[in-house]
């Protein structure tokens, strides 16, 4: 793929996973981020699916300021892709067994936070923040796995094939691939 | 379609089961009352203190008196009291565990006093127990006493 045009996807995927992320906000722990990482993560080569995650952590501090958040939006994020991708080829194609990896994702999301608070503010910070934030974490863990069940396969399928369109009409460069 | 929905649906209550057991969880784990208060209650028995009750208590109460109500409540203090919250002194105490006020004009008397609440050390008084706010920490010592 031609380089102008890895960029332009790589803005318009960032700014997708951006909208997703800005349209649920009303909804708390409620979001379609982790499924849009998911589908990227298993479809783009590797390095680009890691390059949405970093920037739209970049975007998302642009949007809501920069905080020790961000911090963690930068590490967390793509460890989710790297999980998906070291999942990929044990659940395939399988909506029921993304959408459970989806809800215990969710259910460590507060987890992984606790940790950086703990590296950064200690140990009794850590895990003040990670029992404040269990609820948060149940609610995170139940609608990522709805949100997953009923629509990774029509995504997915419908990304797989916008991008295979997409590199038959503009050509693949396999160097990015992987 | 319809096994979808039915994932869904048990894992929509399989996370109501959670949040309301986390919620039952740390509803279980509230102090009730917020304030601690040490109440001791002594008797000049023979030129000497006796004390016939100490003990520390959970309150949410704001006033000594309502605090002192709770404790007749409980059952842990019999109080005898006179006139109403609403007077411009409040309740004035007659008598605590079967201890009287039998002659007003010579004692003995209930008093009450506080080296920790904040109001009695500003004011080097007590005031009324129905108009004595309570913190966190204080300690109230009655005395039956014919000397003040």
């Amino acid at each position: 793929m031609k380089p102008v045009l890895r960029i332009v996807l790589l803005a318009a995927l960032t700014a997708s996973v951006l909208a997703a992320q800005i349209g649920l906000a009303f909804l708390p722990n409620v979001e379609l981020v982790s499924l849009l990482l998911l589908i990227y993560a298993i479809h783009l080569p590797f390095k680009d699916a890691l390059m949405v995650a970093i920037l739209f952590a970049v975007l998302e501090a642009l949007v809501w300021g920069f905080g020790d958040w961000v911090i963690g939006y930068m590490w967390i994020w793509p460890l989710w892709m790297i999980t998906a991708r070291l999942l990929a080829p044990l659940n395939k194609d399988s909506s029921d067994r993304w959408a459970i990896a989806g809800g215990v994702w969710g259910l460590l999301f507060g987890f992984l936070f606790s940790v950086q608070h703990a590296v950064l503010y200690g140990f009794t910070m850590g895990i003040a923040y990670w029992l404040r934030g269990i609820s948060f974490d149940i609610i995170h863990a139940v609608s990522n796995y709805i949100l997953i069940l009923l629509l990774y396969k029509p995504l997915s399928i419908q990304f797989e094939r916008l991008y295979q369109r997409l590199e038959g009409t503009y050509g693949r460069n396999d160097k990015n691939r992987r | 379609m319809k096994k979808t929905s039915s994932k869904i649906i048990a894992v929509l209550v399989l996370g109501a089961l959670l949040l309301g057991g986390l919620n039952w969880y740390n509803q279980s784990k509230l102090q009730k009352g917020s304030k601690q208060i040490q109440i001791v209650v002594s008797i000049d028995e023979n030129g000497t203190k006796k004390v016939i009750y100490d003990k520390t208590t959970r309150t949410d109460a704001l006033k000594l008196g309502d605090l002192l109500d709770e404790l007749v409540t409980a059952k842990k203090l019999s109080i005898e009291l006179s006139g109403n919250k609403t007077d411009a002194y409040g309740r004035f105490i007659l008598g605590i565990d079967g201890y009287k006020i039998t002659d007003m004009a010579k004692g003995p008397w209930w008093l009450y006093n506080s080296t920790t609440n904040p109001d009695c050390v500003a004011a080097g008084y007590c005031a009324g127990i129905d108009m004595a706010p309570i913190y966190d920490k204080d300690v109230f010592t009655f005395n039956f006493t014919s000397t003040y």
